[in-house]
């Protein structure tokens, strides 16, 4: 409820924006390979604020329906808020726009703090009646709540979707569990809600920073593999005896089921793809290392080229150079990367 | 792979040949730390010789290139040729250094 003297209302809005203040600061130090542009960093809070609104006025028509609010705000609320933030990361994950745990953690830690800044704005306590310090505690408390159940429901699921290799739906129900859990319990009337909110601001960040170390090291062994394979394979091409070499016998292989004129834009996709592919991992490399990434303005003919390559050789042709291009989730999420830079 | 380094004027040249894998970049990084660390602040790396270079190695010649460039230095790369040059090119890394076609025209530039 908002109280009505202007200055605590200032002290509310300023307790509202703390928790994304603090998340967008900490972003710096933890995300080494800058995954996520501050464009979409930004457009996550702002879709979390979007959820809180949904999540509001349906809240508010439930309050109004039930004789019992309470039995609502404790069980069938945090199932809403959980569900309201976990779409917006469930899209993300199936577009490819994030493959690794450490920026689908972000994009959770952004909705969530989004969504905690408008709730914080309507449901914090009179500052005036429970003094500052106590509610600049429970809305970060709460901040840290909202931001670590949506990042752990996006870091669940995109680690099972990784080792299963699927975009099944069904791969978002156990991260949603977790979520909801931590939510209902948080809300749960036995905890004292200071107490609970100084365990939440202890406990999450914690487990979130072994999720982003522990991703941190797996997307620098990924990027160490996937570029060699790129350099191996690239080897092979340019070397004079391409005949002999595996992808030139691979290649040979195929001319019974495709035209020349197909096999020869095979060629050039496999070419292309691998020249975007280690591009792609070379910006990675200079931002891990503290380099800027300088815009390319040759990016976006490359990638038109790509589609044109990749209708021309048909979803048969595709199907035949997996063996020597890989089309996991991450493969198709870094070409989503150069895309996205071209729109951002 | 092999490394031979002479100083020259008030920069050391490296002289790279080999493969520069996994396990060979922390040779080059220890070499260059080495010559960083005696008041060098311009290294340049002759890589004619240079046949291979893996991620391993292009993050050390990013490490080191970071290194000299925060003491107001350079890592200059001479002799780039054939897939090293592509991969330097491909991953756009090569922009970050000032390249030469021999290690003599990266010495008269000073």
């Amino acid at each position: 409820m908002i109280t009505a003297t202007p200055r605590s209302i200032l002290a509310q809005a300023g307790l509202s924006l703390l928790p994304v203040l603090v998340f967008l600061s900490a972003l710096k130090w933890v995300d080494t390979y800058k995954l996520l542009a501050l464009p979409r960093v930004l457009r996550s809070v702002f879709v979390g604020c979007a959820a809180a609104g949904v999540c509001y006025a349906l809240n508010t028509m439930v309050y109004n329906l039930l004789a019992s609010p309470a039995v609502w705000a404790r069980s069938g609320a945090p199932a809403l808020e959980e569900i309201a933030k976990a779409a917006y990361i469930a899209w993300l994950i199936r577009s490819n726009r994030v493959a690794f745990m450490v920026d689908t953690a972000i994009a959770g830690f952004a909705v969530g703090a989004g969504f905690a800044m408008l709730e914080n704005l309507t449901y914090i306590p009179d500052t005036s009646a429970q003094g500052l310090v106590a509610s600049a505690v429970r809305g970060l408390g709460t901040a840290m709540m909202h931001g670590g159940a949506t990042a752990i429901f996006g870091t669940i699921a995109v680690s099972l979707s990784e080792i299963r290799e699927s975009r099944s739906w069904l791969l978002f129900c156990p991260g949603l569990i977790a979520a909801i859990t931590i939510h209902a319990l948080y809300n749960q009337p036995f905890w004292n809600p200071i107490i609970s909110a100084v365990v939440v601001l202890i406990a999450l960040p914690l487990a979130v920073a072994l999720i982003f170390w522990r991703s941190e090291k797996a997307l620098e062994r990924w990027l160490g593999t996937k570029l060699d394979k790129d350099i191996d394979l690239l080897e092979m091409i340019s070397s004079g005896s391409f005949d002999q070499s595996r992808v030139g016998s691979y290649l040979r292989s195929l001319e019974s089921a495709f035209t020349p004129v197909v096999l020869g834009d095979m060629l050039a996709y496999l070419h292309l793809s691998l020249e975007l592919s280690a591009r792609a991992k070379g910006d990675l490399l200079r931002r891990e290392m503290g380099f800027p990434v300088e815009p390319d303005p040759g990016l976006a003919g490359q990638l038109k080229e790509l589609r044109f390559l990749e209708s021309h050789i048909g979803r048969a042709g595709k199907m035949a150079l997996a063996p020597l291009l890989g089309n996991s989730r991450r493969d198709i999420w870094e070409m989503q990367q150069l895309a996205d830079k071209i729109a951002d | 792979m092999n490394i031979q380094a002479r100083e020259q004027a008030n920069a050391v040249v490296l002289t790279i040949t080999g493969r520069m894998d996994a396990e060979k970049a922390p040779q080059f990084e220890r070499a260059c730390d080495l010559w960083i660390r005696s008041g060098y602040k311009h290294l340049i790396a002759e890589l004619t010789g240079l046949e291979y270079v893996s991620s391993m190695g292009l993050r050390s010649f990013l490490a080191v290139a970071q290194r000299l460039q925060s003491a107001s230095g350079s890592l200059i790369l001479c002799g780039l040729k054939g897939l090293p040059r592509q991969v330097f090119e491909m991953t756009r890394l090569i922009d970050l250094f000032t390249v030469f076609d021999s290690a003599d025209q990266a010495l008269a530039s000073f």
